[in-house]
């Protein structure tokens, strides 16, 4: 049995989503936290691109495309607002972890 | 015409800009003329909802399931009310707020210019979240709310707001992608991101497996803004260490926007999976979130913090709807429990105004008295009697006492609670109002101490006025409240599912 | 050392705040996080595969249908910029309010006092110069492409932001000092501009950002046209935004309730 591009994509996008998951909660680098939240929107992103290619005639459904592209622009205001305050936080207190993960790497 | 709907987004937001990209020394007054615009379009789309029932406006006009629609029901309706008078007044609080001591030095912004963009904002995103039909359209409002509200803490400057920003904005954007996940899914299931849609839909799947997975996915997503416990950690710090208005604003608004989309998700689209033993689970997780935040909040020493939790326990309250609300006893073809829902619901009307002018009255305190620890208040009624009278009346409503909205509220919890046969939520009302009463109790001791001679700085008098009136106002809400239920009645997210039940 | 007594002051802050501060620690968490991790993994995939290969059907008869109503050929184009243009504004709107959350962390209406890169050499000056041209050749040509094929405004703007960034990088700091309200102004401009032609449609009588059929297209590469300019300058100040900047003063350091 061979797997379709779509069964790819969602099994891809699943195993990506709790690894992003997985760093999210794991790893106390705040950088890496931010890294973490951005590979789980890609994951997500993925399934909605996998839904929009399934049962294609001529045409993949746009409207799960769209919302790729918008909430890619999402990810990147956030991304870049939590970065200024990764930096801001590293700036005042000389270290990148939540005070309550300091010393768990 | 349903255009008001889209004046109640619009107008704050186009303030918000506006007051961004022109900065001048009157942007507190302009900032208060648009929250005093967005007040009243709110109060004219509430009184239509409340006398011809359910507004729409298709947006782009194309109307769903290609475009997005904006829907404007009983509940949305009272959100929006409730939202517009509370906001309201947090706006005149913050206009006396952030205009003493805050010098413009050199090229530092004052941050009142950055209080009002950010505060407009959120107002037209949070309305957004109360009107938008449409599942992706929400996700976008949700975003928007989570970063309004982390840019609102990091106004104060000081390092622990970051600290408390950063927690908070990793915990929304984790919540948020996860509320996609969930409507990715729903949207593969019923091609549709209309929750109207697809909650039509939804009877029709077989094999409920997708449903549950999304209803997972959406539920957690949302539960970690929400900040019911287990997932309340983040709160707290975030909610203490902002300025006391934008504390006003996350605790009184912020936090109920994620429970309204909760409601309006589990009554609409997953109304199939609203079994008995879904509504205890939230029956219980609301009760140790009740039990632990207070306890949190007794222990604590510092006066924003014990708020803060105070907020936790609320929160909790909010979640005992849910049980109340499902049909315990009568299996499948019993109706939704209107008078759980709506008590329920005007305790989330009641915390509101009582929590902001707790919020607002501990930030007058602290700013008066130089310190928020709780044994630094000594003196504060004779000092302070206008905030502490306020205070305490806050307290009341939130002990749930005759006569605040409040008690209103948890009466009708009560009723609904021993009518189903569920005793036992009843039994946690109340032990809540007694946990409540001993923190509340325990700044009121502090304040009626002998003063000791402090660093006193009389505070802003018309900000105590504001603070005294949102106090008032949690009490005068249990008068009257038969005009809020009526409203609550107009197309509710389960009008459909009560008429069927009704109607052998 | 103020440093260390920050830190002190967060750690005291953080034992109060959550009480899993020793759970959540080293190899346990890990462990526990990874086959929570792996047990998630398996249901969303039964439940993400059964959905993506049951046909269900989507919206792509639907645009399809209404594709030539929209002023635009590509369909992904017609989802964004009209079937769902709300969705749209709101995005740019999101760009809006994280440059306005990072102004406000920074205390900062403008972006004149972040501090100046060091300059470049020779051969990066030199290259600079070729390739921001180019750069703005290709955001023209994106926009342009993108009312029959994918791409469009918001693809435009990212390399219009990007030829702001390497010309930052490559030591020129001319583009920051660029007037505070100028700036402001820019960066609202697009999403200013759909609200203000929404409510104009809606005052004429149709709905909120509903286009006159006979003149979408138009409307649309306006849009699309403010919105590249826009979208470029947002994403170029969040860029520079990212950097701390030096303060009037120093923060202010008490715990909590930091009124002042």
């Amino acid at each position: 049995m061979t797997l379709s591009t779509e069964a790819i994509f969602t099994l891809t996008a699943v195993v990506v989503f709790c690894l992003g998951l997985y760093g999210l909660i794991a790893s106390a680098h705040l950088v890496r936290k931010i890294m973490a939240i951005n590979i789980m929107g890609s994951a997500v992103f993925l399934l909605f691109g996998s839904i929009a290619r399934r049962n294609m005639l001529e045409q993949s459904d746009p409207v799960p495309q769209a919302m790729v592209i918008t909430g890619i622009v999402v990810a990147v205001a956030a991304t870049a607002f939590a970065l200024t305050l990764a930096r801001r936080i590293h700036a005042e207190t000389g270290t990148t972890q939540l005070p309550e993960e300091r010393g768990s790497e | 015409m349903s255009d008001s709907l889209v004046w109640s987004i619009v107008l704050p937001i186009i303030g918000s800009v506006g007051v961004f990209a022109i900065q001048t020394r009157h942007t507190p007054l302009i900032g208060c003329l648009f929250s005093l615009g967005t007040a009243v379009i709110v109060a004219s789309v509430t009184y239509r909802v409340w006398r011809d029932g359910p507004l729409t406006h298709e947006l782009a006009g194309w109307g769903a399931p290609l475009g997005i629609d904006l829907y404007a029901d009983g509940l949305s309706a009272f959100m929006l009310a409730s939202n517009g008078l509370v906001g309201l007044l947090i706006s005149a609080a913050a206009f006396w707020y952030f205009q003493g001591g805050q010098p413009d030095k050199g090229d530092e912004v004052p941050n009142s210019q950055s209080f009002w963009p950010l505060w407009l904002f959120l107002w037209g995103s949070l309305n957004l979240a109360y009107l938008s039909s449409d599942a992706f359209n929400l996700y976008i409002a949700v975003e928007l709310i989570g970063l309004a509200g982390v840019g609102l803490i990091v106004i104060t400057g000081s390092t622990d707001s970051f600290i408390a920003a950063m927690r908070y904005l990793l915990v929304a954007l984790l919540g948020s992608l996860s509320y996609l996940f969930g409507v990715a899914l729903l949207y593969g299931e019923f091609h549709t991101l209309d929750i109207r849609l697809i909650a039509e839909h939804a009877g029709q799947v077989e094999g409920g497996l997708t449903m549950w997975a999304a209803l997972a996915l959406i539920s957690v997503g949302l539960m970690v803004k929400t900040a019911l416990f287990p997932l309340h950690f983040w709160l707290p710090p975030a909610h203490s260490s902002a300025a006391a208005p934008v504390s006003a604003i996350l605790s009184a608004l912020v936090v109920k926007a994620t429970f309204y989309l909760m409601l309006r998700l589990w009554f609409g689209v997953f109304s199939e999976q609203m079994t008995v033993p879904f509504g205890q689970l939230f029956g219980v997780l609301g009760t140790c979130a009740i039990v632990g935040g207070s306890v949190q909040a007794i222990l604590q020493r510092r006066l924003k913090m014990m708020v803060a939790y105070s907020t936790v326990a609320h929160i909790g309250y909010l979640f005992l709807l849910v049980p109340l609300t499902i049909p315990f006893r009568n299996g499948n073809d019993a109706t939704w429990d209107f008078v759980g829902y709506s008590g329920g619901m005007y305790h989330l009307l009641s915390h509101a105004l009582a929590k902001s002018a707790m919020f607002l009255a501990a930030g007058i305190a602290i700013a008066s008295m130089g310190s928020d620890r709780l044994r630094h208040l000594r003196g504060m009624a004779q000092q302070l009697p206008l905030t502490t009278f306020a205070f305490g009346l806050a307290g009341v409503c939130l002990m749930g006492l005759p006569p605040s909205g409040g008690f209103v509220a948890k009466w009708f919890m009560v009723n609904a609670a021993l009518d189903s046969g569920q005793w036992w939520w009843a039994i946690v009302l109340l032990l809540g109002g007694l946990l409540t009463t001993v923190y509340v109790f325990l700044v009121l001791r502090y304040a009626f101490l002998a003063p000791q001679p402090p660093h006193f700085t009389a505070p802003s008098r018309p900000l105590e006025v504001i603070t005294l009136l949102l106090a008032l106002l949690s009490l005068a809400i249990g008068l009257r409240a038969v005009e809020a239920f009526d409203l609550l009645e107009h197309g509710t997210p389960f009008l459909d599912a009560t008429m069927e039940g009704g109607d052998p | 050392m103020s440093t260390t007594r920050n830190q002190a002051k967060a750690a005291e802050m953080a034992t109060d705040s959550t009480p899993w501060a020793a759970v959540r620690s080293g190899r346990s968490l890990r462990v526990t996080t990874a086959v929570g991790a792996a047990v998630l993994a398996s249901v969303l995939a039964v439940v993400a595969f059964d959905v993506v290969m049951n046909d269900k059907g989507g919206l792509t008869p639907q645009a399809m249908e209404h594709l030539d109503e929209s002023g635009v050929e590509n369909p992904v184009t017609a989802v964004l910029l009209n079937f769902r243009s709300v969705d749209t504004w709101l995005e740019v709107g999101v760009l809006v309010l994280a440059v306005m959350s990072v102004f406000a962390l920074h205390r900062k209406n403008s972006l004149t006092s972040s501090p100046p890169v060091q300059r470049g050499g020779y051969v990066l000056s030199r290259m600079t110069g070729a390739f921001v041209p180019l750069l703005v050749l290709g955001a023209g040509y994106l926009l342009w492409r993108g009312t029959h094929a994918p791409g469009g405004a918001f693809q435009a703007g990212a390399l219009f932001a990007a030829a702001g960034v390497i010309v930052r990088l490559s030591g020129r700091n001319a583009l920051q000092y660029i007037q505070g309200w100028l700036l402001r102004g820019v960066i609202i401009l697009a999403f200013a501009c759909m609200a203000g032609i929404g409510i104009l449609f809606m005052t004429a009588g149709r709905n909120f950002l509903e286009y006159p059929a006979a003149h979408a297209g138009t409307w649309i590469f306006l849009l699309e046209l403010v919105a590249t300019i826009s979208i470029g300058a947002g994403l170029w100040a969040l860029f520079i935004g990212t950097h701390p900047m030096p303060l009037g003063r120093p923060p202010s350091r008490t715990a909590n309730g930091t009124d002042t």
